[in-house]
């Protein structure tokens, strides 16, 4: 289904139009901020779940949500938008605090929104107070009728769902397991990975695909390693040991290779987004064989495809990228020099021409997302 | 003494599975052959082949990366034990370029002179090189892709598990000019089926992905290193190239193997002339 974003002046981005859908590359030089594009969605996310004040606080605080090239005047503006609804998060820094308001709209109807400088808020036809802790979007998915909860239903999920994985945890997890939990879903850190899929096997019927997604996966990036797995349950921790080819017994985690652990948590981030949701992974090739990633490609974009869930991956890989020679239109550059980013590839160049190369060649060789461009 | 043969080719299932298959087939020849471990390139047929490139581009293009691998297992060749006598690049043709196979042999024959003319300084290195290539390397096409074969052998489905719905190909049609007429599998899809892209009644191997689950709900029902791999591995290339008029690249892939082994093709018939044998070009075949 694919969602489009805009945002102006968010810290590194000064201006994103944005429509992706299925499994999509994000690529650039460092520092060109393809992170920041995905944490824009996580931004979102936070807002829905602490509002306005929880969110600045969990995306570094007020000193660096403005983009430094923005003038004085210039607001911030993030644009969620699926179908006919859209949901705008607008931000003035005014000294001393930071103003934000709030609208959602299905079609031209503006059905929920917040006053400018005040905390009183509107949801068709109730007025309410909201503090720093409120999203008005969140109010307005209790107070709206059944037929427009419906309508912004896909919208509210894409962004309540929404999780960027990065900072994994994987010295946590060899060390100290998961904390038992009743998760369903992947935290953006991984560390519960291992109670979400004991969730999975012997929870309801429904999710025991998402464990057949992992273990199958798994088997498939290592065939010559990967068996299976078993959960240990200690107290308040689970924590798993592994079954490897050719060894009598299982190994514990504390001993399993790293890129079987990285390839578990990319699976369990892709297996738990519910359908027509959105993830991201921050760089997905780090510690995988080529081969794995070949393979963890696969499985997204097989998965990507049955759920209609959009998969955007901040990669700087050229196995990743050769994955998408068939489809550049996929592929997203964020580099300088651009008034409007992220720029799809088939309009940095000309899609014919990109079919004679390469796409991991092309952007080594600097012909695309380069770190260091030529002198004009 | 042993001849060994290289396969170079651009597909992770052909990669595990067509030297084993190859060597099924000329186990019973007589042939002393030794099938060295294929290597594996990034195809360059997947998108549309497009016009020759200039010959600095050419040499950075995905056709000039099988080229290379082909040229540098020719000359000079890996060494000791994986050295090999006969160099075989095989790419599929696809079904986006089914209609230009001259001009995707062509674009081959033009990257492989990029990469041989940017590489090899002396025009004496070059010669040798044009003459090694000329004697020991070979390019063919699977058409439009490996699995098309499958159809020519009932058992091979039957490996692959693409069994779940009754197979609608007409056996007396060419497997190289695959088409199905098959209403339930050309029936709108659901969206979560794997095989619902077009043109389907061309595709073969979205075809033995619907054979594999027809109701289009598994995430990966046929995988080419599983369910593909059962069937090619040991596929029986005398039942898939049975029809003499038929598969007439893959026989002339077999053809070409039989004749650097220097024993009869065990699969007789006609040869694509597009990538049979021939005695004056670039490669020994094209």
């Amino acid at each position: 289904m694919g969602f489009t974003l805009e945002v102006d002046n968010y810290r590194a981005l000064r201006k994103v139009r944005w429509s992706p859908s299925g499994v999509c590359a994000i690529t650039g030089p460092n520092g060109a901020g393809k992170t920041t594009l995905l944490s824009t969605l996580e931004f979102l996310r936070h807002f829905l779940e602490r509002g306005p004040q929880g969110a600045v606080e969990l995306s570094g605080g007020t000193a660096s949500l403005k983009n430094q090239h923005a003038g004085v005047q210039d607001d911030i503006r993030l644009i969620l938008a699926q179908r006919e609804c859209l949901w705008l998060v607008y931000s003035s820094l005014r000294s001393p605090s930071l103003a934000i308001t709030e609208m959602v709209r299905i079609r031209e109807d503006i059905v929920a929104g917040q006053n400018p400088d005040s905390h009183l808020a509107f949801v068709e036809g109730h007025d309410l107070t909201v503090s720093g802790g409120d999203s008005v979007f969140s109010h307005a998915m209790r107070l709206l009728t059944a037929e427009q909860r419906e309508e912004l239903k896909s919208l509210h999920g894409l962004a309540a769902n929404f999780r960027l994985y990065q900072n994994l945890q994987f010295w946590s997890l060899r060390t100290a397991g998961s904390p038992a939990s009743t998760d369903l879903y992947l935290h953006s850190d991984g560390r519960n990975a291992f109670s979400l899929l004991r969730n999975w096997k012997a929870g309801r019927k429904e999710h025991e695909e998402r464990w057949l997604f992992v273990r199958d996966g798994l088997r498939e990036c290592f065939p010559e390693l990967f068996e299976d797995l078993e959960f240990l349950v200690a107290g308040q921790t689970v924590t798993v040991q592994l079954f490897v080819r050719g060894l009598r017994q299982p190994i514990d985690v504390y001993s399993a290779p790293h890129g079987l652990l990285v390839a578990l948590l990319h699976l369990c981030a892709i297996a738990s987004a519910p359908d027509g949701g959105a993830l991201a992974i921050d760089e997905p090739e780090n510690g995988l064989h080529p081969y794995a990633i070949r393979t963890l490609m696969d499985l997204a974009r097989a998965r990507a495809a049955a759920k209609d869930v959009t998969v955007l991956l901040a990669t700087h890989s050229p196995v990743v990228l050769n994955t998408f020679n068939t489809e550049p239109e996929r592929v997203y550059i964020l580099e300088p020099g651009h008034d409007t980013l992220p720029i799809a590839l088939t309009e940095h160049s000309n899609p014919e021409w990109l079919s004679h190369f390469s796409l991991g060649d092309l952007y080594s060789d600097q012909t695309f997302g380069a770190q260091r461009r030529p002198p004009q | 003494m042993t001849v060994r043969v290289q396969l170079i080719v651009t597909g992770e299932l052909e990669r595990l599975g067509l030297h084993l298959s190859l060597r099924k087939l000329f186990a019973s020849s007589g042939a002393d052959v030794e099938f060295l471990p294929p290597l594996k390139t990034q195809d360059f047929t997947s998108n549309r082949v497009g016009a020759l490139l200039p010959k600095e581009q050419a040499t950075k293009s995905l056709a000039a990366k099988l080229a290379g691998s082909l040229v540098s297992s020719v000359y000079p060749g890996r060494g000791g034990t994986l050295q090999a006598d006969h160099v075989l690049a095989v790419d599929d043709l696809e079904l986006v370029n089914a209609d230009q196979p001259e001009h995707v042999l062509a674009y081959f024959r033009h990257a492989v002179k990029a990469h041989v003319d940017s590489t090899f300084p002396t025009a004496a290195t070059r010669d040798r090189v044009y003459q090694a290539l000329a004697e020991r390397g070979s390019f063919h096409l699977l058409s439009p892709m490996v699995e098309s074969y499958f159809f020519g052998e009932a058992a091979a489905l039957q490996r692959a598990k693409a069994n779940r719905a009754p197979n609608r190909f007409d056996t007396a049609r060419d497997l190289e000019d695959f088409e199905v007429d098959d209403a339930a599998y050309l029936a709108p899809a659901p969206s979560t089926a794997p095989w619902k892209t077009e043109p389907r009644h061309r595709h073969p191997k979205n075809y033995v992905r619907y054979l594999c689950d027809p109701t289009g709900t598994q995430l990966r029902a046929y995988r080419e290193t599983h369910e593909g791999l059962d069937a090619l591995q040991v596929l029986d290339w005398s039942a898939v190239l049975r029809n003499e008029a038929h598969a007439a690249f893959a026989r002339a892939l077999v053809d070409d193997v039989a004749e650097a082994l220097n024993v009869p093709s065990p699969c007789p018939g006609t040869c694509s002339p597009l990538t049979a044998r021939k005695g004056n070009g670039l490669l020994r075949n094209i």
